[in-house]
């Protein structure tokens, strides 16, 4: 026996030695991430690795790239894929088969960290200078905001920055007071029809949808109406806290909409700079205490917390659907759309404190972020291949990036202001056989591409339904929305802090989550079951340490601003 | 014979048991074949239909949109003879090397042969993980070569083990014995009398072996490169580009709805056609496969 033991520790040795031996080898010298420029400019070819839509059929053919490279000399041997890229760099990472850049890769600020620390990805900042990158300089000096959200905390930057800024400043809205189209991701809608064969008003308070709900199901509204099967009446199906089909609109009536975002869900900063959790207040508990009564009533799908949004659709285009969300009425409802309308963020149960309330508030538009385009240690010449990427700032290149070239996704120039015209759904169809959305699909390229609001109203119109998405924005459900404060998506988070984020984040969400649904569905919590609720998510999910890290760093990117 | 007369004692006769017999295997078998049956027909189906509950016995909203995607791709035909090769060299080169590792380990007087046993065994306990493989097939220039596929998993431990018993146990030490002394040499022995008499074992690894290798497309993903995919590679390709997240749905005018559409049925449609070349060959082995696999797992 002893023998035997002495046998599995050897063998077990051996495989352990096996497996550290490729650890050493990895040790790539960086001598050039010191915070000064590498002025070698010997490099023209270069080969970079990164994520392509899934349509595209790669880069080496598209007319747009090849030009940029054509007029600073270089070029660049792609190799793009749509799947498993995560997996694909990881290993090229950790083999230390890196190419010059990563493009579209979509780096985490951690892994920017982490990888700028040991040297693998270049630290740009030294390269940002009018004589290398004009454009993105100019850019720069006009948002230094952009250049806050980039800057890792020790002071480097690891690459260029990307975003897209759809916002209603592209129907008009003046620049400070536009909002993204991502602020209601959830536009709740209800069969008017049905409504009206019933004698009922669109409502706008929860007590007068219980009421329509229930007059649904009773009224088995789908058979009766459609002449679908007996039966297959849903009063209302939604998503769990899904992002533009979940259920969290109907939460207005409590005073909050605890919308799933990139920051952290249920975060909510406070019109005085506080920093709270929405999950862990009284109006919360009051909310999922209400709700529990519809869901046992019968009027809440049952599938809701389980659902995928194909299965969602699928409901709603056969027509068995009286309320649900969606970004669009038309692409939930199908043939049906027709008989919707929206649906208003609703007031809260009468008899209540709730009964004025009516409250959306709002999420943060889509991040800075610096993750698209890195520059690894192998690059010889990185002045070279910046001084393409520096093309890629200016209105015109990046529309062309993000859509596809002039002359095949742009159509012409409008007279008078000079801005482009994208093609129609009906032209596409009719000289590409492909909707205008597989168009863009297959001309887009993956990088960073930086979209500024303003070049929607000075370079080009975004696509109609874009437009038509942000008007109703603008117009029917902004008003809802009474404190516009929000937590800053670009807020820059030190090492440590990325740390406590990293380790208690999902944790935390998924907890909350979880006994969110499990209260809807079983009914609200007694008070033990609250007090223990808040303990285990304080001293197991980092509750506090949470918040004090998203206090910290909104403090410190106030004080910048 | 006393048993079957206690039986007819009781009262229950052939035809009423057979009768019986047949009904509950009717049952099992609507069982095990209506989610086959059901993939089939959704296949064809309008997946939301589909989603909504509308399909049961017959195809609702015909549409052949997922074929019609999945032989568009160029590649389908390529990938098919891709996936082909890979299983038969695959399935002889895991075959030949299970045998010629786990005859000798069979052997009682094999000098080191419990430390070898561990050391195998080992394998099945810990492993490097992905990075770690990886790195080793790269330093060994395997990486975009078809053997990359092969050599790493080449021995597959348990069944390894299995085949080991089943020479330990199941063919007769006499048998050997006597072959030796009619003058065969030890290869001799091997490759007249072990192989022929394993036949029903051997059937189980080469299914297990094809399967396997049929199905695998994650060791393609990492050590292809994107060259010579197998057909589950390719599938998923077609799979993947026909997805358009929800996310991007907000900027796309062309409509999520529609696209998911096409997504959900090619769900179907793919599982179709990458299993159906195994349920065609899978009748044909299966008559040793029982036999065989029993043979070398209840004695072990």
């Amino acid at each position: 026996m002893k023998k035997n033991l002495k046998r599995v520790c050897a063998a077990a040795l051996a495989g352990a030695m096996v497996l550290l031996l490729p650890g050493c080898s990895g040790g790539l010298a960086n001598d050039v991430n010191d915070g000064t420029v590498n002025e070698n400019t010997e490099q023209t070819d270069f080969y970079i690795m990164g994520g392509q839509s899934a349509l595209s059929a790669g880069y080496d053919e598209m007319e747009v790239l090849n030009a940029l490279q054509e007029n600073v000399g270089i070029h660049i041997d792609w190799e793009t894929m749509s799947d498993s890229l995560a997996e694909q760099v990881n290993i090229r990472i950790t083999g230390g088969q890196l190419p010059d850049a990563f493009q579209g890769v979509g780096f985490s600020n951690y892994d920017l960290a982490r990888y700028g620390d040991d040297g693998t990805f270049l630290d740009l900042s030294p390269y940002l200078t009018p004589d290398i990158m004009p454009n993105l300089c100019a850019v720069l000096e006009e948002h230094p905001e952009i250049r806050a959200a980039v800057t890792m905390e020790d002071g480097g930057i690891y690459g260029l920055p990307s975003g897209e800024q759809m916002t209603t400043a592209g129907i008009g809205v003046d620049m400070e007071d536009a909002f993204s189209i991502y602020s209601v991701p959830q536009y709740s809608m209800i069969n008017k029809a049905w409504l009206d064969d019933l004698g009922l008003p669109v409502p706008t308070s929860l007590d007068e949808l219980h009421d329509a709900l229930k007059a649904f199901k009773e009224n088995d509204m789908s058979s009766k109406y459609y002449g679908n099967a007996a039966g297959s009446t849903i009063p209302m199906t939604t998503g769990f806290d899904e992002w533009c089909w979940g259920q969290n609109i109907f939460y207005s009536g409590f005073g909050f909409t605890n919308w799933p975002n990139d920051v952290c869900n249920d975060l909510h900063l406070k019109e005085d700079g506080t920093v709270e959790f929405v999950c862990v207040t009284d109006a919360y508990r009051d909310c999922l205490t209400y709700f529990h009564d519809w869901y046992a009533e019968g009027l809440m799908d049952v599938e809701m917390f389980s659902q995928s949004d194909s299965q969602l659709i699928a409901k709603c285009q056969q027509g068995y659907v009286g309320v649900s969300t969606w970004w669009y009425i038309e692409e939930l409802m199908g043939e049906y759309a027709k008989d919707y309308v929206f649906l208003p963020p609703l007031t809260g149960p009468k008899g209540t404190e709730y009964e004025d309330v009516c409250n959306v508030t709002i999420r943060p538009g889509s991040p800075i972020s610096s993750g698209q385009l890195c520059i690894t240690n192998k690059c010889k010449s990185p002045v070279n291949l910046l001084k393409f990427y520096d093309q890629w700032y200016d209105g015109e290149t990046v529309m062309q990036l993000q859509y596809g070239p002039k002359g095949v996704f742009f159509t012409g120039q409008e007279e008078g202001t000079g801005m482009w015209l994208s093609i129609t759904e009906e032209e596409s169809q009719a000289k590409f056989g492909k909707s205008s959305g597989e168009l863009k699909n297959l001309y887009e390229v993956w990088g960073p591409k930086l979209i500024l609001a303003e070049y929607y109203n000075s370079v080009f119109y975004m696509e109609d339904r874009a437009i038509e998405r942000l008007t109703d924005l603008d117009t029917f459900w902004m008003p809802y929305v009474k404190d516009t404060t929000f937590y800053p998506v670009d807020c820059v988070f030190t090492g440590m802090e990325m740390e406590t984020i990293d380790w208690h984040k999902t944790d935390f969400e998924t907890t909350v989550k979880e006994q969110e649904g499990l209260w809807i569905k079983e009914g609200g919590p007694t008070d033990e079951e609250w007090e223990a609720y808040k303990e285990r998510l304080s001293e197991k999910c980092g509750m506090d340490d949470l918040l004090e890290v998203y206090q910290d760093a909104y403090e410190r990117y106030s004080a910048a601003e | 014979m006393a048993s079957t007369a206690k039986k007819k004692a009781s009262g229950m006769s052939d035809k009423t048991s057979d009768i019986i017999l047949v009904a509950i295997c009717v049952v099992v078998l609507l069982i095990v074949a209506y989610p086959l049956y059901y993939v089939l027909i959704a296949s064809f189906s309008d997946p939301y239909q589909v989603y909504a509950g509308k399909t049961f016995l017959l195809p609702s909203g015909f549409t052949l949109d997922g074929y019609k995607a999945v032989f568009a791709e160029k590649s389908i035909v390529s990938a098919f003879f891709n996936s082909v090769k890979y299983t038969v060299i695959g399935t002889v080169f895991s075959v030949v090397m299970l045998y010629i590792t786990a005859y000798p380990l069979a052997q009682k007087g094999l000098p080191g042969r419990k430390f070898l046993s561990i050391f195998f065994l080992f394998t099945m306990y810990f492993g490097g993980g992905l990075v770690p493989t990886y790195l080793v097939v790269k330093q060994t220039g395997l990486v975009g070569s078809m053997w990359a596929l092969f050599l790493p998993g080449g021995v597959g431990v348990g069944n390894m083990i299995i085949v080991r018993n089943y020479f330990q146990n199941s063919i007769p030490r006499d048998l050997l014995e006597a072959s030796s002394i009619d003058g065969c040499s030890k290869l001799r022995t091997f490759l007249s009398v072990v192989i022929p008499l394993s036949m029903p074992i051997l059937a189980v690894m080469v299914v297990f072996s094809m399967v396997a290798y049929w199905n695998d497309w994650f060791t393609a993903l990492i050590y292809l490169g994107g060259k010579g995919s197998p057909l589950p590679l390719v599938m998923r390709n077609i799979l993947i580009k026909s997805s358009a997240s929800a996310s991007q749905a907000a900027t796309i005018s062309g409509g999520y709805a529609e696209l998911n559409k096409l997504t959900e049925l090619l769900k179907f449609c793919s599982m179709i056609v990458a299993a159906l070349p195994m349920l065609i060959i899978y009748p044909f082995v299966q008559k040793h496969f029982e036999k065989g696999f029993m043979a070398g797992a209840v004695k072990g």
